[in-house]
């Protein structure tokens, strides 16, 4: 009797409908959550991006895509697009780069306990809130009464204290350089995840037949983490996105907004009191977040288009 | 433009001051914006309450506001309201301003907002009020009409207290405090060679002198930060003769003048100290609160910040000593400072509270002379009310030396300068419909300073134009909206910046 038929027997249909019902009630608590924190804020924001609001009144006023036109002529948020994006393009593959040289190291090279201490020590920040960081960070790298300050001209590497986050011309590398270090943990558990994938039968093949290490690594390592690589970035790239906490809490943006990235830009249009007076905008801000989830939704499919890539790539690699 | 001093002040003392404020933001990531109630004033004469808890159905008195150093005040009516009426239960929450911003909106929200709060900061009265947040005191206090004519005429004032005849909150104190002082650490002087305390620095070839005299002795000479250092440039400019407020106005022309010629001789004076490198280095990122805890440990030797400074240091550095003097004006001449004063520290009766009896008892007294009276000396006099017999009343033996001395300097130098707001009624539609103007003020100090604006003048005059723009724009959205507001009443010709602008004024003009 073929499985078909088997499908079509009146039993076995109430057990599939009864499954289904299951999975449902299980989903159910999700699906709720996820509507009421996920899709109604979004689609919210969405109609918020065509009034004009401060946040707390009722009176709305529908204003239509009048905060698009605003946005694209304002300096200030390009200036912090085009930081973000700096965030991604510089800060994706140094994060992504250095996280999987030290997850072949330790994966291959150092074994055992200090493999272990090592994994928990770049592990570490990840556990700390960013907010936190931030905030320890100014006093460790302040060039007034740091320890780094103290370190570096006590032992002459510098004349002068270095203003790693007052200095416009330092503050955003700065900043990604340490949102690089915080989340690094993070990236360095999806290498090493990634790796346990290798068939540890390959290297023994590879190696009876003379394969050196760079070999093993460019010939067998690196094309199976291929497809890996594609949602690390994805993640790293997301995750890169979202600096608010620690830039927040770092320089705030400054100086004259000199670090400050996209979400930071909606923080201070939407929420922040300022010297400048007025009313907060709510509205504004949402057309800004709209339209900076499009510009992250676009990154995203060309993501996804370049792991369909490497699938069909390995498809025909396999036939 | 970001030269900074060497590193010689760098001690071990500074360094493990910072490591412990490492380990304190670690520990509680919280940040105070204030002074303390220990280290403030004494106590005052015992608290009276126009209350009776038979006919009340009040149970409990919640209170929310920022904190800081009106805290000691509040705290202490609070106290003595639930001590004589045990039967209510009471609570102060003065716990900054993030958690105000945050806990009163989702109390609002759910209906269980503290009976009485201070409106979050970037939430104009006139949006609570229409948004029905707040109830107006007239229907709940007491003595309405006793407790509105204990203020001076122009205190509670039409679109800031008042709307559409109803008096929903009160200044609990005066906003005639200079925000801008010179401290002078008399470590660092002595350090320099400068005898303590500092007798004279009325110039501003004084002042630059004397920080880098302290700079080149190895502590860097002033200390400001990107909180507060476009009000240091505007104080400068009130002693070289700029006439613009705390928003920029010149209230006799009504527009912005940030571009003034004093402006910016008092912007170049500190891009000069900038670059002698006599600024702590970093001053950019310091916080506040953050300064004003590092300074008495020898991070600077000049501080140029407000009072609120003091109550700290008298608790935290008893020990530590410091000359108070007024700012500098270029040529050591006369000057006054324009105010607004339009009072501080404004709390709000939530609309919901079932204990509004309770909350208007203690409004009442704390509004009254006694009250107020009160908090000058429970707050040592670092507080003081607009009402002026209550400053006056208050008994000498319960006030701090310093508070009385900036007192002293805040009447000695500040004038009231005409406001809108009072004259015109109606202006609190048009504060509604005033839009923000990107990059602000202290965006563009900040802008100036680390060099990447490269002319100030051109910025500073396109900050005025966009201002004045976003002005006209509220004006005329307001007028549509049906307000009766117009443009030309931002114009005060018949001030004397040299004299306090009073009811008289308002009215002399009304009637030129």
């Amino acid at each position: 009797m073929t499985s078909a038929a088997t499908a079509t027997r009146p039993g076995a249909r109430t057990r599939r409908r009864s499954e289904l019902l299951w999975i449902y009630l299980f989903l159910l608590p999700g699906m709720v959550l996820t509507a009421m924190f996920v899709f109604y804020p979004m689609f919210a924001s969405w109609y918020f991006s065509l009034t004009q609001w401060n946040g707390f009144s009722d009176a709305k006023s529908f204003v239509g895509l009048a905060n698009y036109r605003e946005l694209m002529q304002d300096p200030l948020f390009w200036n912090s697009f085009g930081r973000s994006m700096i965030f991604v393009l510089v800060g994706v593959p140094l994060r992504v780069g250095l996280a999987l040289v030290l997850a072949i190291v330790l994966n291959n090279v150092i074994r055992g306990r200090l493999s272990t201490f090592f994994r928990t020590v770049f592990f570490l920040p990840v556990m700390a809130a960013a907010s936190v960081i931030g905030v320890v960070l100014t006093f460790v790298l302040s060039p007034s009464n740091g320890p780094v300050a103290f370190f570096l001209t006590e032992t002459g590497l510098t004349d002068a204290p270095v203003e790693f986050l007052s200095d416009p011309r330092l503050a955003l590398w700065s900043a990604l350089l340490l949102h690089t270090w915080k989340n690094f943990g993070m990236t360095l558990i999806y290498w090493l995840a990634a790796l346990q994938t290798v068939p540890p039968e390959y290297y023994e093949a590879a190696e009876m037949d003379g394969a050196g290490a760079v070999q093993r690594l460019i010939r067998i390592t690196l094309p199976i983490l291929l497809p890996f690589a594609v949602i690390i970035i994805v993640l790293t790239a997301n995750e890169n996105l979202h600096a608010f906490a620690l830039i927040q809490a770092l320089t705030g943006g400054g100086p004259y907004y000199s670090s400050e990235v996209v979400e930071v830009y909606i923080f201070r249009t939407a929420f922040a009191p300022d010297s400048a007076g007025g009313v907060p905008r709510l509205g504004y801000a949402s057309a800004a977040g709209c339209f900076f989830g499009l510009a992250t939704l676009v990154i995203a499919l060309l993501q996804a288009w370049a792991l369909k890539l490497v699938a069909d790539q390995r498809a025909r690699l396999a036939k | 433009m970001t030269a900074t001093a060497p590193l010689p002040a760098l001690r071990r003392r500074t360094l493990l001051g910072a490591t412990a404020l490492a380990v304190g933001g670690l520990a509680a990531c919280t940040v105070e914006t204030g002074g303390d109630e220990e280290a403030a004033g004494g106590e005052a004469a015992e608290m009276t309450f126009d209350f009776d808890p038979e006919a009340s159905e009040s149970t409990q008195l919640l209170w929310m506001d920022s904190g800081d150093l009106k805290s000691v005040f509040i705290g202490a009516v609070i106290d003595a309201f639930g001590e004589q009426y045990p039967e209510v239960s009471t609570q102060y929450d003065g716990s900054g301003w993030d958690q105000v911003n945050q806990v009163v909106p989702l109390g609002i929200r759910n209906g269980s907002a503290p009976d009485v709060f201070a409106l979050p900061q970037n939430v104009p009265a006139e949006t609570a009020i229409t948004e029905g947040w707040v109830q107006p005191l007239d229907d709940v206090l007491p003595d309405i009409d006793g407790f509105r004519a204990g203020f001076p005429e122009t205190a509670l004032i039409e679109g800031i207290h008042v709307f559409d005849g109803k008096t929903y909150s009160w200044p609990l104190n005066s906003t005639r405090r200079l925000d801008i002082t010179q401290y002078i650490s008399h470590a660092a002087a002595e350090a320099a060679g400068v005898s303590v305390p500092v007798e004279d620095v009325s110039t501003w070839d004084d002042l630059r002198s004397l920080a880098q005299e302290i700079t080149a002795a190895g502590t860097p000479g002033i200390l400001s930060t990107a909180d507060h250092l476009w009000l240091v440039v505007g104080n400068l400019a009130n002693t070289a003769g700029w006439l613009g407020n705390a928003d920029g106005m010149n209230m006799k022309t009504g527009a912005h003048e940030y571009s003034a010629p004093e402006y910016l001789e008092a912007l170049e004076f500190v891009l000069a100290m900038i670059e002698d490198g006599s600024f702590v280095p970093g001053y950019l990122t310091l916080k506040d609160a953050e300064a004003r805890a590092q300074f008495p440990t020898g991070l600077a030797g000049i501080s140029l910040n407000g009072p609120w400074d003091i109550a700290q240091w008298d608790q935290d550095y008893p020990d530590f000593e410091y000359t108070i003097l007024p700012l500098p004006s270029p040529d050591g001449g006369e000057y006054t400072v324009p105010y607004q004063e339009t009072g501080a520290n404004m709390t709000w009766l939530y609309a919901e509270s079932a204990n509004v009896d309770a909350a208007a008892a203690v409004i009442q007294y704390m509004g009254s002379a006694e009250g107020q009276q009160a908090m000058v000396e429970l707050s040592g006099g670092f507080l003081l009310s607009t009402i002026e017999e209550a400053n006056t009343a208050a008994d000498p033996s319960l006030l701090n030396d310093r508070a009385a001395l900036v007192g002293d300097l805040a009447r000695q130098y500040m004038r009231a300068c005409p406001q809108f707001e009072i004259r015109n009624p109606e202006a609190g539609k048009v504060t509604l419909e005033l839009q923000a103007s990107d990059p602000s003020i202290n965006a563009v100090i900040e802008g100036i300073v680390t060099g990447q604006i490269t002319d100030p003048e051109t910025a500073l005059a396109d900050l005025d134009a966009r201002l004045d723009e976003e002005m006209e724009k509220a004006f005329e959205a307001a007028s549509e909206k049906g307000a009766s507001v117009d443009i030309g009443e931002l114009q005060f010709p018949n001030w004397d910046p040299s004299a306090d602008y009073t009811a008289e004024d308002y009215a002399a003009l009304e009637q030129g």
